[in-house]
């Protein structure tokens, strides 16, 4: 019984891994339309949004995606979408970001720099790193889907809104850390 | 001593990695034939679902999910049952099936022997044999977003007196999950309404994946002045879709004539955070061949059942353990069921309208009634039959 729980314990913190206590190094990457971008940006804080061209539960999320960008590209931070799936080519990425609206940049992760140096571990997900590189959430978008198949009627908690607002407002966040649910990412082979 | 338990405990190792080295199933020999039996109908390039699988890279790369929603029991997206026939297609993975899935998960995914590529199951609605198509919706759309979409359009003069097969190719097969065909008898009124389909006017029904009636010798009889209506229900992709698509159809000379009866009410009351069944019941007349059953639920219903009572012995009929209010089509029996005269149908409907409830959002529930919106509850069964001649 008690071994059962500790396996328990052990499985939920294994698929939350930690967020890093230390800045990452930046990452100079060319997006898909060949302009060369650096995470994390110069603004306040740069959101990395994971997202795949073929994963419905992010495709579903394109809308919601589409506003955050609208509403906080206003106030100064910087999105950039990253594709996770190097048998992709940027023409697809190109029209995906096109087709879904998505109103923000987008890089094909060729080699999972941006996916390894991250953590991320599903799509959709979101990053938010501050100027020198310090992860401030890794996680959920909001919580719209309970699981895979289930969705709410709409999401109760705006977990990335909420994380930007208080970025905007000089405040620690609150919640930095919350389990995404969608696609796995697989490794490829890289 | 000390070697003796070297021995003792070598040979149990030795057993081990042998038992394991033979069952480790590849995909060659043993994932692709269950992805070709289940999975195709809609995981192909430009099908129904988000991606194909047809290769073993495909596959893969979506090891992780296949396994997880196929012993979740989230795909298929079927787990109905029924003591009285095969319903068609069943799809639902059976425990050894399942294993395998998990076995060649756990042992890395290999390959095996080189395969081909799946070929997509087109033939598997008959779509081959359709006489006749018709376009329906072109230039509409379905919202990017939303709970799901609903889109109904009147159809023109077939010319057809015996219909027999029916089937739909949605321009959006990813957002399209239901297409439903219902008849309009002269003076009657238009037959898909925002509380469900009218009693008694369902013509035939089209999921992806999912053949339509049309096996069976059966038909369905039009008259002249009968107009026949398709109501097309999609969830949001997350992209504004096309609406509309091509719809076949399939006429027969003669044949056994179907009939449609409807179950269930309009008399709908559910107290908040309450946990109640609904039930209807209809006692048949004659001797009958029952064909299809298709339900309409929505977002409290958690289970649904039909049970056929005979001389105080219960069959079920139907049972749908965990329901989907925005996928299925009807579901058919492989070959009709005979039930005798005097037996008696039951429909019942598990509701949860807890916090817990498959749907609910984890906060405070309502009082939920009968009414055309989503969260509104609907309770409507339609049975397909043809008279059996004593």
């Amino acid at each position: 019984m008690i071994l059962t729980s500790l396996l328990a314990i052990s499985l939920m913190t294994g698929q939350m891994k930690p967020i890093p206590d230390k800045p990452l190094s930046p990452i100079h990457l060319k997006d898909v339309a060949g302009v060369s971008r650096t995470i994390p940006g110069a603004s306040v804080a740069t959101v990395l949004l994971f997202t795949a061209t073929d994963c419905p539960i992010a495709n579903r999320m394109s809308p919601v995606f589409g506003r955050i960008v609208k509403d906080f590209s206003a106030k100064g931070i910087e999105f950039i979408y990253v594709y996770i799936d190097p048998t992709q080519t940027p023409v697809q990425v190109a029209k995906h970001l096109i087709e879904y609206k998505l109103g923000a940049p987008g890089i094909l992760d060729l080699k999972h720099v941006i996916v390894k140096a991250t953590g991320a571990t599903v799509t959709p997900e979101a990053v938010i790193l501050d100027r020198v590189g310090m992860m401030l959430y890794r996680g959920r978008i909001n919580d719209l889907f309970l699981e895979h198949g289930r969705a709410r009627k709409a999401a109760i908690r705006e977990d990335l809104r909420i994380a930007l607002k208080e970025i905007l407002a000089g405040k620690q966040v609150s919640v930095s850390q919350t389990p995404a649910l969608g696609c796995s990412i697989p490794d490829f082979g890289l | 001593m000390l070697s003796l338990l070297r021995f003792a405990f070598s040979i149990p190792l030795v057993i081990l990695a042998f038992s394991f080295q033979t069952e480790s199933p590849t995909y060659g020999d043993s994932i692709r034939p269950i992805l070709a039996k289940k999975c195709a109908a809609c995981h192909y390039e430009g099908g129904s679902a988000p991606f194909p699988l047809q290769t073993y890279a495909q596959t893969k790369k979506r090891g992780d999910l296949v396994r997880l929603v196929s012993l979740t029991g989230q795909m298929p997206p079927t787990d109905a049952t029924s003591d009285l026939g095969e319903l068609t297609p069943h799809l639902a993975l059976t425990p050894p099936e399942l294993k395998v899935v998990q076995d060649w998960y756990r042992a890395g995914m290999p390959e095996g022997p080189k395969t081909p590529e799946i070929l997509a199951d087109l033939t598997s609605s008959g779509e081959t044999t359709f006489d006749r198509f018709v376009a329906v919706g072109q230039g509409q759309s379905f919202p990017a977003e939303g709970r799901w979409a609903r889109a109904v359009y009147a159809l023109p003069s077939l010319g057809i007196r015996n219909l027999s097969g029916f089937t739909f190719k949605p321009l959006a097969p990813k957002a399209v999950r239901q297409a439903a065909l219902a008849i309009q008898r002269k003076g009657e009124p238009i037959p898909f309404t925002s509380t469900g389909i009218r009693p008694g006017t369902l013509v035939a029904t089209w999921a992806p994946g999912y053949y339509t009636w049309g096996a069976s010798k059966a038909c369905f009889p039009l008259e002249t002045g009968d107009k026949l209506w398709l109501q097309v229900r999609a969830v949001p992709t997350g992209k504004v879709e096309l609406a509309g698509g091509l719809i076949g159809f399939k006429s027969l000379g003669a044949g056994n004539l179907i009939k449609t009866k409807t179950l269930g009410t309009k008399d709908i009351s559910i107290p908040a955070e309450a946990q109640i069944h609904l039930r209807d019941e209809w006692t048949l007349e004659e001797d009958i061949d029952l064909l299809s059953i298709f339900p309409e639920s929505r977002f409290t219903t958690e289970q649904v059942r039909a049970t056929a009572i005979e001389n105080g012995q219960e069959k079920l009929l139907l049972v749908v353990l965990t329901w989907d209010a925005v996928w299925p089509g009807a579901y058919n029996f492989k070959n009709a069921v005979h039930l005798r005269k005097g037996t008696k149908i039951v429909w019942e409907a598990l509701i949860n309208n807890s916090r817990h409830g498959h749907f609910a959002d984890g906060g405070k529930t309502k009082n939920v009634g009968f009414g055309p919106y989503s969260d509104n509850e609907i309770f409507w069964c339609h049975l397909q039959y043809v008279s059996r001649k004593p």
